[in-house]
């Protein structure tokens, strides 16, 4: 018997960070943001225009776990109906010394060559012709032939794309074909990843969009002078060269250290320029939470036959709760009711009144 | 300027660290009426080695140390037996290191110039202890490396504004990235400390308090916090093993809290550049 059987749970549905296991992820509650975000995916999903979109909202407002969410392929597959599904990655906004480097490699890595060889051929996308349209670059037309080229082993050339269990000797062979070096600059990653994006996504036939969540984007005020150009650099080429179906979102936690107003310290006006939709992740409401609570309890996920209420919360308890924490945010509400269903299975309890609440209200809540 | 200027080990690492490749801060450097401890250039060498930095700073760095060693001074004897178990006393200070050498120095600089001085460090506790004997003894102002940036900014024709804002940008990325890996550690494993305690509200309030200094960039909320766990080594292991990890981190916060601060004043006021 499970801890959580007394209140009809599997589990604690209350997580105090976003799930990583797609089966885990479901939405509950907050129908207007996810009704914008995916009217965004629908209308990439549809129409070519790349766009640039800014989800903003502070510290545990669930940017993170709307771009893991909207990264199922389920929920993918749902959004694009009868079209082609959307190809997307959600990326860490890389902290480090290279981040260009950083973001290319985080892509790289979730790239699985031989399905998109497969997926592309089963569409009948025709490489070495569409690669002509999409990059006047030869040497980056030769890079994709390869790629796109069965009789090359995908792990070899994964390794070219890494650089680092590529050698020399490996390149002799490429460049027959020629592909006569790897690649060295920022731009290289850029024109590379551009013309993946441009081809992949050719008249929507085998993906309709590509779209990056970039999760953490706030920590570009955390770089060095030298990489804020190198990002925006990127952010600005991307766009530029992939101008048909990529989806961009920048997930922007506000704080001490960045606000939305400090944006135009770290992104340049032309990057800002391209921002299309602003979508706030606000610090909930009181309907907002008790909507969130109901259909959070009730997922089949977590209860088998719904109850339709907040069982096992009185609804006293609820409000109780709300107005002892005040304006904060989800976070810390799925802590605070985490904490005390927590404590109500330790204490046996069937259900969670308002008397068990103030009795451990001090640690529910603090002061 | 001929005011003499007295650094501290972390201020030369830090100014250097964040140099360009034309070298304009080392330059600057050079160009200042410079005085350091020779316990100050021992441990500009020895740190070098210790401090996250990159190759390429560990590398700029140690090839532009020889020249601080033609800057070494030694307090002279009679300073150093009449006044130094006096300052040690006096601060309550009794690590024989750079900050503690380099206060005895500026003494010595300052009654054998007959002139009042800068000494910058980016100590700070060391920084609040010194300051009531600089303040007792008149021997001048403590900076640290924000300060010692607009001071070369307003006396320094050519150093443009935008160049300032780059220098403090770079120190500041230097100072926050230890400071947002310790904060995500601790909230990658919140979540299993509290089940593990789910009673102990002190436990939930200190952790708490880590994410709010952090949000807010308040170094006092997140000091004391961090304080509280180090009281309570045994009780809190594994906190007290990431704290281990970011040894210069409550130091290193209140940099990181002032750069932030001097960026966001320099959008709304002008600093006043010397008249020429």
């Amino acid at each position: 018997m499970s801890t959580f059987d007394r209140f009809q749970l599997k589990t604690n549905p209350f997580r105090l960070t976003p799930a990583i296991n797609s089966e885990e992820l479901i939405w509950a509650g907050f129908p207007e943001v996810k009704e914008k975000l995916e009217n965004r995916i629908k209308r990439s999903i549809q129409i070519p225009n790349s766009s640039l979109i800014l989800n903003w909202g502070e510290y545990g407002s669930g940017k993170t776990h709307a771009a893991r969410y909207f990264n199922k392929i389920s929920v993918l597959q749902e959004l694009a109906d009868t079209k082609s599904i959307p190809l997307s990655m959600d990326i860490n906004f890389p902290n480090s010394k290279q981040p260009v480097w950083d973001i290319y490699t985080q892509i790289i890595d979730k790239l699985d060559i031989v399905y998109l060889r497969k997926n592309l051929k089963n569409k009948e996308v025709n490489v070495p012709s569409v690669v002509k349209s999409v990059t006047d670059n030869i040497f980056m037309q030769n890079v994709i032939k390869l790629m796109f080229d069965e009789t090359v082993d995908a792990t070899v050339f994964k390794g070219y794309l890494y650089k680092t269990t590529f050698t020399n000797s490996d390149l002799r062979n490429y460049a027959k074909e020629g592909v006569q070096r790897t690649f060295s600059t920022d731009n290289d990653l850029t024109e590379f990843l551009a013309a993946l994006f441009s081809l992949i996504t050719y008249q929507k036939i085998a993906y309709s969009c590509v779209i990056l969540w970039f999760d953490e984007f706030e920590s570009i005020s955390t770089l060095n002078s030298v990489n804020i150009s190198a990002v925006n650099h990127f952010l600005r080429a991307i766009i530029d060269k992939t101008p048909n179906n990529l989806l961009l979102f920048l997930n922007l936690t506000e704080s001490a250290m960045m606000d939305v107003g400090d944006l135009s310290e770290y992104l340049q006006e032309a990057v800002k320029n391209r921002i299309k939709e602003r979508i706030e992740l606000c610090m909930p409401k009181e309907e907002d939470l008790k909507t969130y609570l109901k259909e959070l309890l009730n997922n089949p996920i977590y209860r088998e036959n719904s109850t339709n209420d907040y069982f096992p919360f009185n609804e006293a308890v609820i409000d109780e709760l709300i107005s002892g924490l005040g304006n904060v945010s989800l976070r810390r509400f799925n802590e605070a009711f985490s904490l005390l269903l927590e404590s109500a299975a330790f204490d046996n309890k069937d259900s969670i009144d308002v008397a068990y609440y103030n009795e451990i209200k001090r640690e529910i809540i603090g002061e | 300027m001929i005011l003499p200027v007295v650094l501290d080990t972390c201020t030369i690492i830090n100014v250097l660290r964040i140099d360009d490749e034309d070298e304009f801060l080392f330059k600057r450097l050079k160009d200042l009426n410079l005085y350091i401890s020779d316990n100050v250039y021992n441990e500009a060498h020895k740190n070098v080695n210790h401090k996250p930095l990159s190759r390429e700073q560990r590398d700029y760095i140690t090839q532009q140390l020889p020249f601080f060693a033609t800057r070494i001074v030694s307090p002279d004897a009679r300073i150093k037996k009449d006044f130094f178990e006096d300052l040690k006393n006096f601060c309550n200070y009794k690590k024989e290191n750079g900050e503690l050498h380099s206060t005895l120095l500026s003494l010595h600089i300052c009654r054998n110039e007959g002139s009042r001085l800068f000494f910058y460090t980016d100590d700070f506790p060391a920084k609040r202890l010194f300051s009531s004997y600089f303040v007792y003894q008149q021997i001048g102002t403590i900076g640290d490396s924000v300060d010692l940036l607009l001071f070369l900014f307003w006396s320094v024709p050519d150093f443009k504004e935008k160049r300032l804002k780059e220098y403090l940008q770079n120190l500041y990325s230097e100072y926050v990235s230890p400071l947002q890996n310790f904060t995500k550690q601790i909230e990658q494993n919140k979540d299993s400390w509290l089940k593990e305690k789910p009673k102990d509200t002190k436990l939930k309030e200190n952790l708490q308090k880590i994410e709010t200094g952090y949000l807010n960039l308040d170094f006092h909320i997140l000091n004391d916090a961090i304080a509280f766990f180090k009281s309570n080594k045994s009780k809190y292991q594994e906190i007290n093993n990431v704290i281990k990890e970011y040894p210069d981190i409550d130091t290193e916060t209140e940099l990181t809290v002032k750069i932030k601060d001097v960026i966001e004043k320099l959008n709304n006021f002008k600093i006043c550049k010397r008249l020429c």
